[in-house]
Order: structure tokens, then sequence, then C-alpha cells
């Protein structure tokens, strides 16, 4: 048995209602184990729940019930500052829009985690300029992200991912803002970090981006209703 | 640290204009408080300088205007003569603690030589007693002081006040000179240089600028012009004492003499430069405490401005917000930027204001003519309040910023 890295038992989010009651139950009681070097696909239609899960797996969002283990280690109870510390160094986002911030270039976004993480400037902006060359931007580490294509762009958010090196990386829809050539490009990159070895939960309704992860989760109304490792 | 200040400053870089209009209401705040206190400051500096020049140990008095009708005139007459040195001799046997007292008389030449230009007007002829010259704040530029024996042996000397001096010569350098007055010739035996600042009105009362003075003894002034009937023959009488302290109780000793000695005509008025000081003193700090609450409120209006802004960036930035959190900058991470932001919004408008503070106090002076001198303290104040008012109204904003949540990042799409 392989090291698990996320063990989450009876997963409960809800949204609007009050003291647990009333509202939309978004997440109705999830369990999911993900291994080490495991490619876990999210799938499901819009609205079952998929993007809440990931949330909740990625510590943007406590859960209003059960219970969350990363690295085994009990996290929903953690304060603000805490999770703020577990976002910064065991997870690595990547967003369907990517989300770099306008008014920074490719390395300064790149190294935005490790400034948190309180790098020095030299070194992170070191790192950063490695990983844009991980991911084939070598050449636009200057570049406002206004003045990179989306198939750039996502790659950059992806080297942010990266830039702490984090144990478990979470994309939402990364392919969902792109053309075809470039969610290729960015799938193939995902790939090569999942040979890597690294440990991967995409977020997903395109049934041929959920083909290259090596396990499918369907959501449906806020349950897993089939797993292709169960 | 670093990084903090370099992510506020491009945030603000990047929208200047609205930092700009957020910093304006400080900047306007800081130029008030600092060109009203230069207001302030330089009109007490220029108090100080006419009470210094009066001397705090002195007190005068002050012979009035005789009334204009001849009917009234004779009446006052008839009970007091107005003041002469008879009264000096009288204050120095019954006042406690002088240490000088003498008189002096002013008067209207008809004929000067040499002839002054057309500023002749700003020359003032006195003789004037060795006890109140002694008591008069002057330092000597060159020769020497009238002595007592000049006024004992009515000999025919003067001292002039430097503008007398060159009104009269044209140069300072005139010890030895002659100056006749009427039909007396008088031999220059010194220059002396008077603290007078511009100004001539303290608190209501005329200080006459002493540099266009030309002062002989006074009996050498009777022998050049000659005391009119019916008129006083001393313009003021000057008093000097030895402590401050001492002077109150003395003035009212001072006053019922003078009341005994002219039958209740009001003849005279009496100037206390130590009470003149203790008015101003307090005008000063009415003015102080009514300025510095206007420039407060203003500057609290210039804080609230800054934190309406504030607040409606943090809207605008919730995005922003939400990707430096998913990333990993804790909730004080982002108090921090927002608290940053504020303080670098009221610091420029800070700095901007001591610069226009600095603009106000000398338009005010230009157009006013009115003494203005920033302070120090005052730049230093400004400084410090407005950082303080970043610290203080970019707080809200900031925790407003740093209770949003993260996962709005992933709901923005």
């Amino acid at each position: 048995m392989s090291e698990v890295v996320i063990r989450a038992t009876g997963l409960e989010r809800r949204y609007g209602g009050r003291n647990g009651k009333g509202g939309v139950l978004a997440l109705a009681g999830v369990d999911l184990t993900v291994t080490r070097g495991q490619f876990v696909a999210l799938v499901g239609t819009s609205g079952s729940g998929k993007s809440t899960l990931l949330q909740l797996l990625g510590c943007l969002d406590r859960p209003d019930g059960g219970q969350y283990l990363l690295a085994e280690r009990e996290v929903s109870k953690l304060t603000d500052e805490q999770l703020a510390k577990v976002r910064n160094q065991q997870i690595g986002f990547v967003f369907q829009s990517f989300h770099l911030l306008a008014r920074l270039r490719a390395d300064e976004n790149v190294a935005l985690p490790l400034r948190y993480a309180r790098w020095p400037e030299k070194r992170r902006l070191d790192r950063a300029r490695e990983l844009l060359e991980r991911v084939g931007l070598g050449d636009r580490t200057h570049h406002l992200p206004s003045e990179l294509s989306g198939g750039q762009a996502q790659r950059v958010a992806i080297a942010r991912a990266l830039a702490a090196d984090p144990p478990l990386l979470l994309a939402d829809e990364p392919t969902g803002n792109l053309d075809s050539k470039s969610g290729e490009d960015v799938l193939a990159l995902f790939k090569e970090l999942h040979a890597e070895g690294r440990t991967i939960v995409m977020v997903t309704h395109d049934p041929a981006v959920a083909a290259i992860a090596d396990r499918r989760v369907h959501l449906e109304d806020g349950k897993i209703v089939a797993d292709s490792d169960a | 640290m670093r990084d903090l200040l370099r992510e506020g400053l491009r945030s603000l870089a990047a929208h200047r204009v609205r930092t700009f209009l957020s910093g304006l209401g400080i900047l306007f705040g800081v130029a008030a408080v600092i060109g009203i206190l230069s207001i302030g400051e330089g009109a007490r500096q220029e108090q100080l300088a006419l009470i210094s020049q009066l001397g705090i140990l002195n007190v005068q008095v002050r012979g009035q205007e005789l009334p204009d009708s001849e009917e009234e005139r004779l009446e006052v007459l008839r009970r007091t003569q107005g003041l002469s040195e008879r009264d000096v001799r009288a204050f120095e046997a019954v006042i406690p603690g002088l240490v000088h007292a003498g008189g002096l008389r002013e008067f209207e030449p008809t004929q000067v030589f040499p002839k002054p230009e057309d500023d002749a007007k700003d020359l003032r002829f006195i003789g004037l007693e060795p006890g109140h010259l002694a008591g008069s704040p002057f330092t000597l530029l060159s020769g020497r002081p009238l002595r007592p024996q000049d006024e004992a042996q009515r000999n025919r000397v003067c001292l002039l006040g430097a503008r007398a001096a060159r009104v009269l010569f044209g140069n300072l350098d005139v010890v030895g000179q002659k100056v006749r007055v009427e039909h007396t010739w008088l031999t220059v035996v010194g220059v002396v240089q008077t603290g007078s600042g511009g100004a001539t009105e303290l608190e209501g009362v005329d200080i006459a600028d002493r540099s266009g003075d030309v002062m002989m003894p006074l009996s050498t002034s009777k022998l050049a012009s000659p005391v009119e009937l019916n008129t006083p023959v001393l313009t003021e009488i000057q008093l000097t004492f030895d402590d401050v302290t001492g002077i109150p109780p003395r003035v009212d000793v001072l006053q019922r003499l003078l009341r005994r000695r002219h039958r209740d005509q009001e003849v005279y008025e009496l100037i206390v430069p130590l009470r003149l000081m203790e008015q101003s003193e307090e005008q000063q700090r009415i003015f102080n405490i009514v300025m510095g609450l206007i420039a407060g409120i203003s500057l609290l209006v210039g804080g609230i401005g800054i934190m309406n802004i504030m607040l409606a960036s943090v809207l605008e930035r919730t995005k922003e917000i939400a990707i430096r959190l998913a990333v990993g900058a804790s909730p004080r991470d982002i108090h921090r930027l927002f608290v940053m932001e504020a303080c670098l919004i009221s610091l420029l408008g800070g700095i901007l204001g001591i610069a226009a503070g600095f603009a106000v106090s000398w338009i005010v002076a230009l157009v006013t003519g009115w003494a203005t001198s920033v302070s120090l303290q005052a730049v230093l104040l400004a400084f410090v309040v407005s950082t303080l008012e970043g610290l203080v109204f970019g707080y809200l904003p900031a925790r407003r910023a740093a209770q949003l949540q993260p996962a709005m990042a992933v709901r923005m799409g």
C-alpha cells in the first residue's frame, strides 16, 4: 500500500441555510482516498459538486461535516493562518481561467507562492525561471500575462503551482478556456508531471480529458456514484 | 517588508489618478495644518520681536493726544499739565524695584539740516533722559550712547537710529558729523540699531519704529526747540524694573500714583509689554486650538476619503486577493498589503501636503503681507499624522480584504 495523500471521509458542504440545515447540500458525504502518484479525474455534470470537492481538497474552503486528512494531517480544524501555510506548501492550484496577477510578469507570478513562503527575491526568481523553462516558456519570463496566449498563460499557471514543489496538484478544468491545440499541450504537461510521480486531482467534464487520468471519480448530486478504482 | 513596499507601490502606480485623488484629502489637510500653523508661528515670532523691542522688563506711560476743541483742552489742562519730568522724579521716589526711569519728548522741528529726502516723515526727533535710553533695547553700531553728563550739561550731541543716519547722510559712518535742528548744531556721537521687525502694532498698541530716531538729551532738545505753552513736556516715560514677577503689583502702584498726580484725567496710557505678551500668548493659544481643530477635521475627512477608496478597491480586487490567498498568502499578509497601500497613499498625500503647505504659507505672506514661518515641528507633526492616518483608516479596508475567502478564486471561474 503506497502513501496516502488524501483521505476524506463523509465530507459535506452546504451553501446557504443555517446551522447545517436548509440551503443547498453541494456535497452529501463524500469518501475519497488518493494515494501518492495517482492521477484522478473528478467528472460529473455542472452542479454535481466536483468543484466544491476540489475546493475542500485544496483547503480553499472548509467542510461543514466529515473529516479531511491531507498527508495524514487533519486540516479541517486548522486556523486560517495555518490553512494558508498548507495551501502554500502542500498544494498547487491550476484554475480554468489561469488566475495570474495581471500586473506581475510571468516569473513574478510563478514566484508568488515563494514570496509568501518568505523566500528571498533572487532565489525565488531563479526558481521561477527554472520552472518556466521546464514548461517551455524560458523565453517568456518577463512578459505580462496580457502578452501571453491562453496556452502560455496556463503553462505559467502550472509553473506557479509547481513553485513550492507541493505533493498535491489540483486542477479545475485546466483546458476549459483553451483551444484544442493548447489544451493538448497542457494535458501533455500534466501527463509528464504524472509520469514524474506527482499526485494530481483534476476536475473536468470532458471525457477526452478524463481519459488521460488513471482513475476517474464520477460525482452526481454531491455524491460519488462511480469510481474506476473502486 | 521590501516585497510589501514594492507590491504597494506597484499597485498604487497602476492607479495613479485614483491614488492621487485618494491622497488629495490628506494633501489638503496637511497643507492646511502647515499653512495655518505657519501663520500662527509667524505672528508669534513677530510679536515676540515687538515685545523684545519694547523690553519685557519695561513699562511705558504714554501721553495721549489732548482733545481737539480748545474748550475741552483747557479744561483738561486746568487740572494737569500732562506728563513731565516731575512725574519721573515721583516714580523714582515712590515705586520700588526701579532700575531705570526716564522721560522722552517727541517734537517736530521745522528746520533740519542735512535736509532729509522725501522720507523725512520717517524721522522722529526726540529728547530723552538717560534713564529712558538705558532701559531701551538698542545695540550700539558705532560711537557712544548719550551719557548723564550730556543731559546735565545740555551737550549738543545726538544719537542716530540706523535708518535716520541713512536718511540724513546716506551711510552709517556718521560719527562726528553735524546735524542742525532748528538753529542748534548737534554732533553725532553714535549710531544704534533697534530690534525692530516690520510690524509696528501689537494687541492694538502702536510700537514706534525707532530706527528713524534722532535722539538727543532732553535738556538739549528744550534748547533747540522750546516746549510750547499748554503742551505736555514729555510724550512718554519709560520705567525699567528689576524683575518680571514684580511688575504687576508695581503697575498698580504706578496707576494709583498717575491718577493722583493728574487728577483722574486720562492724559496717558499705560503700556505693559508683559501684559501684552500674556494677552498675545492667550490669543495665540485660542488661535491654535481653533485652527488645530479645523485642520484636524480636514485631516479626518482626508482619512475617511482614503478609507472610502480603499474599501472600493478591496471590492474591485477581490479576485487578486483570492488568488493571493489560494497560492498561500495568509489573511495577515493580505491585511498588511492593504495597510501598506493606505499608508503609502497618506504618506504621499502628506509629503505633497507639506510642499503645498510651504506654498500656502508663502502665498499668504505674499498676499496679506503677514509674516509666516513654517516650523519644523509643524512639518514633523504633519508627517507623523499622515502616516498614522494610513494605519488607522487603512485598518478597516484591510480587515475586510483579509476576511475574504480563497474559495472565491475558483468560483469566479
